[in-house]
């Protein structure tokens, strides 16, 4: 019953796969910009709320008039974009894997809930780990030197919960959680989008605010669409997400 | 009082009536006033007394009595009180006594008031059906609550130790909602007093979470004590208790994740300090039900299945929503169809179909266990995927020495649960798993041996097995092989019977004795037989070449299942009594070998050989056996072939060889031949070379000792069709009534059918005009001759005209339809007798017919003509009188007598105009420029002058003048 509700798999999930596939078997790619641009369209892949999100409230039964609207983001669940812009690119990357990590843990919490999407966005987020990885050690070995950045806590993901005693809370939880995660991506995705540039405009380890020409972004799935460009902030430490405006 | 009213009766019966009626009067009002007189005595004697005893009992055991005091006395007036109850007793005391329960019966007792103002004793008679019992009020010992399942737990003690036999109890438990205290359930609930304290314990499930409101219970009980016969009456009411749930400041919604029965009722409330603004179910808003302080509920009937997630129920507030889901479903169904089975008597599998969906799933899904009672060993079985409608399955290990099970499977689901039972000899439920590893080996090119291997410990049980044989272009064949089982479960079977250098595909399968399944088929194994010398020789015949000096000799591949290999070559001999010729090693595709031999008997052997060596030889003699008596016959299809027949021959010891080809063939013609056994009398040839509309000759031979003899020559068609030519005709002779025609006949390959018959049409009609326009048989003007002796090639149409052109079309036609025609178009001669007749007589009736009219016509018109030939003054004006005659054509011509005239104008006299009628026959002739006169009138030759020549010679101006003289005339 649940199947017949599930709507067919995106292309963008299937393209996603090959993408994770390649990834996860082949040596790591050497190039900055082509693992860079790979990096950007998973994260692009990975904020489209239609491979996660919106098969959940359809299921769940959280489509109907007034739900969806409270289905909004924990505020502080996930670093704030503006949070990670703050970051070193090894502490990006750093706070990205340990993210995702999470992320992938409270995943199979939802297996039961969304047993086809789970799988695939696991996947997902399992290829997108092994490109952080990769581009962690092509970071590394470039000349670049950064100041080692310890990995910001911050507000991550919640652990994975006890069994829930209240399904209710839980089904607005876990969608808001999902929202959060593709947030988070879309964020990611706008931070990536402009690591291009300032690697080439200068050798500086913060992140440039400007993106490429003709680098446009997908409309993100949170609340207000455009996020704020970043004013650059070397001292910036990471904020939680609730503290954007939505 | 009897002697006193019998007293006043007596005078009644001596007065009259009236004096009667009053002195009864009188006498029922002295009687009054002497009742009252006497009851206000006895009423001022029982106020100074106790009075109104009344007794009560509220464990059998004590009556509490009570009295009311006499009047007067003080509160503290103390009583002398005395019964007997086997002994007299008397007790001293201030209002009212505890007796112990007395004995069945009436007991007097005797009230004696020890005060100042009288000494009066009232004295009682007590039963015990004037007692009343009436229990103390039930104490409720607890009233707890399980919020998880909105059910409440009353305690009670019955405090049966007090009274002194059993009694039946009722009590009646009242429960009461919100703080008005509605009362939402009243029930009686029934026990017995045993003599102990017992302590009762009754539970109720609440429609309503308890968490939505406080909920307050109390009790009461009525003793029904058969051996009290006094009167019995309910307890007071115990003390309310109550239930209620503290809430936080949070908002929460109740029932959280409640799993409930499909068409049940439930009420959910929302716990808020904030004003509840909407409730929905699903996408269906629900009216509230207000409860205390901002708590609302609302109320859902008749629940649907839910979805696999559940069905949210949410309420709205200002600026939030809360919501919990209801899981919806079903208990789980008696599983059905269980069945245990074996595949390798190592491990039983129970199969099951759960039968309804329950629509609960994840953590509320159906729980199977499967207990088998005699081991007392159990696996359990829990699906947390999505449910589906296969099959359900559990394995269970078999124990060693045990054959019988006895398995009991329970299905448990928050809802219920359902079990199903199944006792079952294992050994003879036995699934085999499919064979695996299939080897064949060679014995002999006709027999090999199967290996398979067959999982399981079938040590102590027999096993079927079937081995299916596949060979091509042949119908499969099953062999069954019982062998005992093994424990390495590597089986062998020998198979033989089989054709060598054959392919053969083999598969197995398996079951166990007694039968239950079988396994699946094994993955099919193929393999090729080994080669055999070929078991007979070649199919043989032999023609001799066109110039008669060679023999050809033909043979026919040996099918595979007489090749028994593949076939190498072939040797011919030809042998006589002087010698033997022989061609060796002709390789396998020919089959065909040409010697040269002279006229004498030679028998013809062929071998065919293979690797392994080689068959008999097929022999036949060269030449074969006349026969003069031969006559050609005529075959046509039969189903699918030409069907021959003949009849039994005696003298015909081999066979039967049917020799067929093609008609237009020349010599040696062989298409191909056909044995058939000595004892047939009829076969049907079937070739794929055989064509519709071709003539084939069939040659049937008969075998004598390796000689054949023609004994029919046939020739036949497989499908007749119409011819494609006509046949060619040309007239022979042609007289002034009759036409012969000669035709040829049609070539065989053109006929393409037997020839049964011509069709000649004639009909009148020349190239141009007739064309034989349709030849149809229905048409009266076409003559049509049908020949159907095909040996006539002439035919004499007789009785023509002369001189008259014919057209003459000839076709021929088969069984399978007509051919195309062929015509053409032929004069007869001129009949000159005839000729001569035909003109004489016509110009003899003409003169005469025109004689006799012009004298009848001159005879009565003459005086007219005359009378009008004079008024005219010249013959100009003559001759004009005839032209007027044609004038008239075309116009409005007046009518006259009925008649229409034909010359006659509107301004020609009257006198004229019998003249100008001529008869409707003459107008055409009028009105034809030549001026040609009807023969009617051709008696008047005047008028014979041909308008021409007036037209040439008048004019217009003599025109008008005669119009002008003709109207005055009339006017005179």
């Amino acid at each position: 019953m649940r199947a017949q509700r599930m709507r067919r798999t995106p292309l963008s999930v299937i393209l996603g796969l090959l993408f994770l596939s390649m990834a996860a078997t082949s040596k790591c790619l050497g190039k900055y910009h082509e693992l860079l641009l790979q990096l950007r369209r998973q994260a692009d892949l990975m904020q489209d709320t239609s491979t996660l999100l919106d098969p959940y409230i359809r299921i769940q039964g959280l489509d109907t008039p007034g739900l969806k609207e409270h289905c909004r983001e924990c505020p502080g669940a996930f670093p704030s974009e503006d949070a990670l812009r703050g970051l070193s690119r090894q502490g990006f990357l750093r706070t990205l894997n340990a993210t995702l990590g999470l992320v992938l843990h409270r995943l199979t919490a939802l297996y039961q809930d969304l047993p086809e999407a789970q799988q695939l966005v696991g996947l997902n987020i399992r290829g997108f780990r092994s490109n952080i990885h990769c581009m962690s050690l092509l970071l590394r070995s470039s000349s670049e030197a950064e100041t080692p950045e310890p990995t910001q806590p911050g507000p991550g993901p919640t652990p994975p919960p006890t069994p829930p005693s209240d399904a209710f809370q839980h089904k607005l939880k876990s969608c808001r959680f999902l929202r959060g995660y593709h947030c988070f991506m879309h964020s990611v995705g706008q931070v990536l989008r402009e690591w291009g540039e300032s690697r080439s405009r200068s050798r500086s380890r913060r992140h440039s605010p400007r993106r490429a020409p003709g680098d446009t972004a997908p409309s993100g799935p949170c609340r207000g669409g455009a996020r704020r460009m970043w004013p650059f902030r070397r001292d910036r430490r990471l904020m939680p997400r609730g503290h954007l405006p939505r | 009082m009897m002697d006193i009213s019998l007293c006043l009766k007596r005078p009644s019966r001596m007065g009259d009536s009236k004096r009667m009626r009053m002195t009864s009067n009188f006498q029922w009002l002295l009687l009054t006033v002497l009742l009252l007189y006497l009851m206000n005595q006895v009423n001022s004697q029982k106020k100074r007394t106790p009075r109104d005893l009344k007794c009560i009992t509220n464990n059998l055991q004590v009556w509490d009595c009570s009295w009311r005091a006499p009047s007067g006395a003080g509160h503290g007036a103390a009583y002398e009180v005395c019964f007997e109850n086997g002994s007299h007793s008397c007790y001293r005391l201030e209002k009212n006594i505890k007796l112990p329960a007395l004995l069945p019966g009436d007991h007097e007792i005797t009230i004696n008031p020890l005060h100042d103002f009288g000494n009066f004793i009232s004295k009682f008679t007590l039963n015990e059906k004037n007692v009343s019992l009436i229990p103390d009020a039930p104490e409720i010992l607890d009233l707890s609550a399980d919020f998880s399942t909105s059910t409440l737990h009353l305690k009670w003690n019955d405090k049966g130790s007090v009274f002194p036999h059993h009694s039946n109890v009722i009590w009646e438990i009242k429960v009461l909602r919100k703080k008005n205290m509605e009362i939402v359930k009243l029930v009686t609930h029934n026990t017995t007093l045993n003599g102990r304290d017992t302590v009762h314990h009754w539970s109720w499930i609440s429609d309503m979470p308890l968490e939505c409101a406080t909920h307050y219970v109390g009790i009461r009980c009525y003793i029904d004590d058969p051996q009290f016969s006094g009167r019995k009456e309910w307890s007071d009411w115990s003390p309310l208790k109550n239930i209620s749930w503290s809430p936080d400041s949070q908002t929460k919604v109740f029932p959280q994740d409640r799993v409930l029965l499909v068409g049940s009722d439930i009420t959910v409330c929302c716990v808020t300090q904030e004003k509840v603004l909407s409730a929905q179910i699903g996408s269906t808003y629900c009216p509230l039900i207000h409860l205390d302080g901002k708590n609302v509920a609302i109320k859902i009937r008749n629940i649907s299945a839910s979805e696999s997630s559940g069905t949210n129920v949410v309420f709205s507030v200002e600026d939030n929503m809360f919501g919990t889901v209801i899981f919806a479903g079903y208990p789980p169904d008696i599983p059905q169809k269980l069945n245990c089975e074996t595949y390798d008597l190592k491990e039983i599998i129970c199969t099951w179909n759960p039968g309804r969906p329950t629509f609960l799933v994840g953590p509320r899904n159906t729980s199977y266990t499967l207990f088998e009672s005699f081991s007392g060993k159990y696996v359990r079985f829990k699906r947390v995927e999505l449910p589906t409608n296969e099959s359900y399955q559990l394995f269970f290990q078999m124990l060693p020495n045990q054959e019988i099970y006895n398995f009991t499977l329970n299905a448990r689901n928050p809802l219920g649960q359902s079990e199903s039972t199944l006792l079952v000899n294992i050994t003879e439920k036995v699934h085999p798993h499919i064979p695996t590893s299939v080897k064949v080996k060679d014995i002999s090119s006709t027999a090999v041996t199967l290996s398979w291997h067959l999982p399981g410990s079938f040590a102590k049980i027999k096993l079927l097995c079937q081995i299916e044989i596949n060979k091509t272009n042949s119908i499969h064949e099953l062999r069954n092989v019982t062998m005992r089982g093994i424990e390495n479960s590597s089986y062998l079977a020998a198979l033989d019977k089989l054709n060598p250098y054959t392919i053969y595909t083999f598969r197995i399968r398996c079951c166990t004795d007694p039968f239950w399944k079988w396994s699946k088929w094994s993955n099919e194994k193929q393999y090729l037989t080994t080669e055999a010398i070929p078991s007979k020789g070649p199919d043989t015949w032999r023609e001799w070449s066109s110039d008669g000096k060679n023999l050809i000799i033909y043979w026919k591949p040996l099918p595979i299942n007489e090749a028994n290999g593949k076939i190498l070559s072939y040797n011919v001999s030809c042998s006589s009594d002087e010698e033997t010729q022989s061609l060796s090693e002709i390789p396998d595709p020919q089959h065909k070998a040409e010697i040269q031999l002279d006229k004498n008997d030679y028998i013809i052997s062929v071998v065919a050989k293979n690797s392994v060596g080689s068959s008999p030889p097929s022999k036949i003699a060269s030449m074969e056996i006349p026969n003069d008596d031969l006559k050609i016959e005529q075959a046509v299809r039969m189903g699918n072939g030409i069907l021959l027949t003949w009849n039994y021959d005696p003298n015909v010891t081999c066979d039967y060889v049917i020799k067929w080809c093609n008609s237009s063939r020349s010599e040696p013609c062989l298409m191909d031949w056909k044995k058939v056994p000595s004892n047939s009398t009829e076969t049907i040839i079937e070739s794929d070379q055989f064509r519709p509309g071709v003539r084939y000759n069939f040659f049937v031979y008969g075998c004598r000792n390796q000689g054949y003899q023609l004994l029919r020559s046939i020739i036949g068609y497989v499908e007749e069709l119409a011819p494609v030519v006509a046949p060619n005709f040309t007239v022979e002779d042609t007289s002034a009534d009759s036409i012969l025609v000669k035709w040829e006949e049609i070539p065989v390959e053109e006929l393409r059918g037997f020839l049964r018959g011509y069709l000649f049409y004639f009909e009148k009609g020349e190239r141009d005009t007739s064309k034989m326009r349709v030849l149809e048989s229905g048409r009266s003007d076409i003559k049509v001759k049908n020949i159907t002796d095909i040996s006539q090639k002439t035919l004499r149409i007789a009785d023509l005209q002369g001189k008259t052109s014919y057209h003459l079309v000839l076709r021929a036609y088969t069984d399978g339809g007509m051919g195309p025609e062929k015509s053409m178009f032929v004069v007869t001669k001129e009949n000159s007798v005839g000729l001569i007749i035909a003109i004489l007589i016509p110009v003899a009736v003409a003169v005469i017919v025109g004689v006799v009219t012009s004298i009848l016509c001159y005879r009565k018109r003459e005086w007219e003509v005359i009378r009008l030939w004079k008024s005219l003054q010249g013959w100009k004006d003559r001759a004009v009188l005839v032209e007027l005659a044609c004038l008239g054509r075309g116009r409005s011509l007046p009518r006259s007598s009925g008649r229409r005239s034909c010359c006659s104008r509107p301004d020609v006299p009257k006198e004229l105009d019998p003249w100008f009628q001529a008869p409707p026959s003459l107008q055409p002739y009028i009105q034809r420029e030549e001026g040609a006169l009807p023969p009617g009138c051709q008696g008047g030759l005047w008028l014979a002058w041909p308008v021409s020549r007036v037209h040439r010679w008048s004019s217009r101006v003599a025109q008008q003048k005669f119009y002008s003289r003709a109207t005055s005339t009339s006017t005179t």
